[in-house]
Order: structure tokens, then C-alpha cells, then sequence
């Protein structure tokens, strides 16, 4: 497995504690994540979401380079000022997993939100790495999924 | 042993080596094609039957988009038994969709692909299948090609002007003399033996396999084979293609392909082109996407689905990114006589073929032009010119005319063609 590494901040005009509720709730969360194709709840904390991912133009074969990824995202841990969630799944078949850690603390009248992931690529998404950057590909897709959500959010 | 000595070997007898054969032929060279199965077994076979208007590429790329509007009508124009003229929509059934027309009209135009929008409810008269909350409506020319028809009229027009069809024959290595090729060894699966066969230049189009053949010659290569999965459904439920109004992504098409629809495709990477498995997900992936255009698709059984593979190679003296967008003619540096080709669309393997000769006609010092932009293939007048067939033969095709299944008897009398083809092929070469 490849493992990447990214992080980063953002700030809400939101008060800590509307905007850690908001993240808590997997339903309102789904609907902030760019180009979801469908999802299906399982419980509060956990749900089925198909999503598509634009892997960029500089992926050299067509059809590989907006992809349908079937995957399960779990809330795993919600204390008053972190939520940390797991993503995973496969995408273009091989297996993918996210984990996703986000700490929100006060900042003036709003919040300032710290995220950070963890990615793994599978055997057969990591090939792709002969041929393109997948480290700065995955890098732009967590900071359009982080983008998404903290417009859906603001 | 043969004392057939071609000038050039092609390998790989999908569409790219097909029309290389017949491209060379008409030039007056002796050629010689090697398919280590049978004519059209690999990826140009289990395409998924779209003679692309070039509509699909107009946004990301552009040269592919203006190549294919082209090849279209030239294979609709040389090859008209092979194609129906279907017409084809882009439809728009999401806002994300409707955003991406105004774009996509522009490309259309920048690429001078003729185009009509047509009002979402004149649409749903012509295609009452369609989703009836589509927001907007494209007409572009897609049209229909029966891969093996016009795969098999290519082998027919290629051997009619000289050329040896060789199934079953897988080439194993070359011997190379200095920088070189000398000798192509065959193993022929037909009768067991190995073979030798001593051509001025080798062409290898061999498609997700070209990574194999040019280790043999010491080649270097990177590859990384993408399964792409196609579903067939029970009925034709649209007279025309139907394809989603956005970006290329997956499950973004349907098609009319006889009385079948045909919903494609998937993007998954593999360990090896040989060995592809097919998931309930993938067929259930792309019912779901399909029926966003065709709702009644969810309620239609599934005949079959099939798959076929992509192969995105790295190797030296090609940029790999302008070779997956279109496709790529290498000539080698070492071995000097070997030239080889990388990419591609079926629909535009006749362009494949056309480029492919250009070099080989440099390397064998003629300059002589393609001819197969305006060389009618044979089975155009298929029931009249059956003259390579014995009688039996003869008349077994001949009754398919004016009969209950003179449409479906096409396919039938050109693989009958195909065989005798091959047959007389196998004689000439001395491999019977």
C-alpha cells in the first residue's frame, strides 16, 4: 500500500459547536462531498456513498480519468472538539482507505477547522503511479472534497 | 518450409493490424499478418460498437475529437454494410450536466462536428425511452459499426490484393542480426510446429499485448491494462446512441447494436489483459448509470456483459500521455526494421493503418500513398462477389439472400469468406 500524507485549515464563520455537529452528522456530510452518485445510511455513524472522482486531465486514458469509487464512510470517534472518519473502498478496483482526522477550535467569533488524512492506494491504483503524480492527484481531490465541504458548511 | 518471404510481418489481427495489411497491400507490398488467435479475438472485437462522431472528445481532446469525426465518415463511406447511420444524443439529466453543454457546444463547433440542439420534448417524441426529465438535448452523427463485418472485410479486401491472413500463429521471438529483426519465430497452434519467417520490417499493433511482443526485441516497456466492462441488454430501446452530456467518465453510454442495447463502460485496472473477471457490481454500476438516461433499463434483463482492455504503455520515444489520447506510431531505433504502434480507437484504426504504412513505406525507401480513405471494402455487394468460396460454400451463403435472414447471413458469409481466406492463406505459405 502507498501511504499519503496531507493536512490543513480552514476557517467558518460558525461557532466550534454547530460546526463539530455538522461534521458529526453523516447525513448532512454526504450531501457535501462533490458528485455523489448515490448513498444509502446504514446507521447515524456509518454509510454506504458512491461518489465520483475526477483523477484530472493529465490521466492518459479517457475513461480513467473521472472514476465511480464505491465505498463505506464511518464515523469512528466524536469527542467535543475532534471527529475523526474512515473512508473505504475500491476505486478503478483497487482498494482505497482514508482516514480522516478533524479538529475544530475558536477562532475570533467563527472556528478554524485543522484536518489532516491519511490516504492508502492499493496494489493496482499505486501502478498508476508510473505514469502520472498520484501524490499531488490525491492531494488536489482531498482539498476538493475539504472545499466541498466547507462551502456546503459556510 | 515456406519460400514465402513478405516484406512485411504485421502482428495482431484486431483492427490497427488489419488495416495496416490491407494499407500495405494496396501499395504493392507483400505482407503477411500474424494473429496468435483469431481476426478480431482481442479488444477491437469486444468494443462496444460505437463509430465515434468525435463528440465525446471535443472538450478534452480535441485532436482525437476532429480524428474521429473524420474516420466516421470514411468508414461509413468505404464500409457501408458494416455501419448503420443511428444518429446519436447527448443528453443532459443532471445540473451538472447542463453545465457542461456550453462548453461542449463549443468544442463541437471548434472541432466542425455538425450538431443539432433539439427541445428535450421533440427528443422524447423520436426517443420515447428517454428519461423524461432530460434538461437538454444534442444531435450529433454517432453512428453504429459491426465490429467483426467490418473487421472481416478488411481481411477479405486485404488478402483479394495479395496479403496472407494467418491465424493461430503466435510469434514467440525474433532473432536479431546486428540492430535488425531477421527472423520472426512462430509457434503455430494449428499444427504444432515452429515457424520462421524472414520480412524486411515487422509491424507490431497487438494492442494490450504489445507490450509482450516488443520485450522480445529487447524493448523496454511499462503497461498498465484498464478493464473496460460493457453490458447487453434484452431489447433495443433507442434508435439512436445515447450518451450522457459530460465530462468522459464511466457508464456514460448506451447503444442500439441490433436488436440488443449495449451499456458501457468501466474503468478498472488489472494484473494482465488475459485474465479479466467481471463483478455483479460492474453490471449492476452500469444498469444504474444506463437507466439515468433510459430508465426503463432497470426493468430489461441482462443478456451477458463482456469486457475488453485498454492497455496504457510506457515505452521509449513516446510521450505517454499524447499516445493514450489518440495513439502513437514508434519507429525503433534498435531493431531498426520494427515499427510499432501504441493507442488507438477502433474507430479510428483505418487512420491507424494509414500512418503505420507511412513509415514502413520509409523504411522500404517507397513513396507510394494510402488508397484506403477511398477503397470500398469488399461486402459491399457481398451476395454477388462470393467468388473465393467453394460451391458448397458458395451456395450455403448464397441462400442466406432473400431469405428470412439475409440481414443476419451477412456476418455468416463473411466469416465463411474469413475462413476460406485463412485456409488459402495457410496453402500459399506452405503452414497447412
Amino acid at each position: 500500500m502507498v501511504n499519503l500524507h496531507y493536512s490543513g485549515s480552514f476557517n467558518l464563520t460558525k461557532p466550534p459547536q454547530e460546526v463539530n455537529g455538522a461534521l458529526s452528522n453523516l447525513s448532512l456530510v454526504i450531501k457535501c462531498i462533490p458528485n455523489v452518485v448515490s448513498y444509502e445510511l446504514i446507521n447515524d455513524s456509518k454509510a454506504k456513498v458512491k461518489f465520483r472522482v475526477d483523477l484530472g486531465d493529465e490521466v492518459p486514458i479517457a475513461e480513467l480519468r473521472r472514476i465511480t469509487s464505491d465505498t463505506v464512510i464511518e464515523v469512528t470517534e466524536v469527542s467535543s472538539n475532534e471527529i475523526k472518519l474512515r473512508v473505504s473502498g475500491r476505486a478503478a478496483g483497487s482498494s482505497i482507505e482514508v482516514m480522516l482526522s478533524i479538529v475544530t477550535e475558536p477562532s475570533g467569533s467563527g472556528s478554524r477547522v485543522n484536518w489532516s488524512a491519511d490516504a492508502s492506494l492499493g496494489r493496482l491504483l499505486q501502478m498508476m503511479s508510473r505514469f502520472i503524480n498520484v501524490d499531488s492527484m490525491v492531494e488536489r481531490i482531498a482539498n476538493d472534497t475539504i472545499n466541498g465541504i466547507v462551502k456546503c458548511l459556510s | 518450409m515456406t519460400s514465402f518471404n513478405p516484406d512485411v510481418v504485421v502482428i495482431g489481427g484486431g483492427i490497427n493490424g488489419l488495416f495496416t495489411t490491407l494499407d500495405l497491400s494496396l501499395r504493392g507490398f507483400r505482407v503477411m499478418l500474424l494473429e496468435r488467435n483469431v481476426i478480431g479475438s482481442g479488444t477491437s472485437g469486444r468494443m462496444h460498437g460505437l463509430l465515434h462522431s468525435g463528440a465525446r472528445y471535443v472538450v478534452t481532446d480535441p485532436k482525437a475529437a476532429v480524428e474521429c469525426a473524420e474516420e466516421n465518415k470514411i468508414i461509413a463511406s468505404i464500409a457501408p454494410h458494416a455501419v448503420e447511420d443511428t444518429g446519436g444524443y447527448y443528453v443532459a439529466v443532471d445540473k451538472d450536466d447542463e453545465e457542461y453543454r456550453e462548453q461542449f457546444i463549443k468544442g463541437l463547433r471548434a472541432a466542425n462536428i455538425n450538431y443539432r440542439e433539439v427541445e428535450p420534448k421533440d427528443a422524447l417524441k423520436e426517443e420515447p425511452n428517454l428519461n423524461p426529465e432530460v434538461k437538454a438535448v444534442v444531435e450529433v452523427p454517432d453512428k453504429v459499426v459491426f465490429a467483426k463485418d467490418l473487421m472481416f472485410s478488411v481481411a477479405v479486401s486485404a488478402y483479394r490484393e495479395g496479403a496472407l491472413i494467418i491465424q493461430g500463429a503466435e510469434v514467440m521471438g525474433f532473432n536479431v542480426n546486428g540492430d535488425v529483426i531477421d527472423e520472426v519465430v512462430v509457434k503455430d497452434h494449428v499444427t504444432g510446429d515452429v515457424r520462421r519467417v524472414k520480412p524486411r520490417v515487422v509491424v507490431v499493433a497487438a494492442g494490450p499485448w504489445t507490450y509482450k511482443v516488443v520485450r522480445m526485441a529487447r524493448i523496454e516497456v511499462d503497461m498498465m491494462p484498464t478493464m473496460g466492462v460493457m453490458v447487453v441488454y434484452q431489447h433495443r430501446l433507442t434508435r439512436r446512441v445515447i450518451n450522457r452530456m459530460r465530462m468522459p467518465s464511466d457508464g456514460d453510454i448506451l447503444l442500439p447494436y441490433a436488436s440488443s442495447s449495449i451499456v458501457g463502460t468501466t474503468a478498472v485496472i488489472v494484473d494482465d489483459p488475459d485474465n479479466l473477471t467481471i463483478s455483479d457490481d460492474d453490471v449492476n454500476f452500469l444498469t444504474s448509470e444506463g437507466s439515468r438516461m433510459v430508465p426503463v433499463l432497470s426493468s430489461i434483463g441482462v443478456v451477458r456483459a463482456y469486457a475488453s482492455v485498454r492497455p496504457l504503455i510506457k515505452m521509449p520515444g513516446v510521450n505517454t500521455r499524447e499516445a493514450a489520447r489518440d495513439f502513437a506510431i514508434i519507429r525503433h531505433d534498435k531493431p531498426s526494421n520494427l515499427v510499432s504502434v501504441i493507442g488507438g480507437k477502433f474507430t479510428t484504426g483505418r487512420l491507424v493503418g494509414e500512418k503505420l504504412s507511412d513509415e514502413v513505406s520509409i523504411l522500404l525507401g517507397s513513396s507510394r500513398r494510402s488508397v484506403t480513405r477511398s477503397h470500398p471494402l469488399f461486402g459491399v455487394n457481398l451476395y454477388d462477389d462470393l467468388r473465393e468460396l467453394d460451391n458448397s460454400l458458395r451456395n450455403l451463403a448464397l441462400d442466406f439472400k432473400g431469405s428470412i435472414d439475409e440481414e443476419r447471413g451477412r456476418v455468416a458469409a463473411l466469416t465463411l469468406l474469413t475462413s476460406e481466406v485463412i485456409r488459402n492463406s495457410r496453402r500459399v505459405v506452405g503452414w497447412s
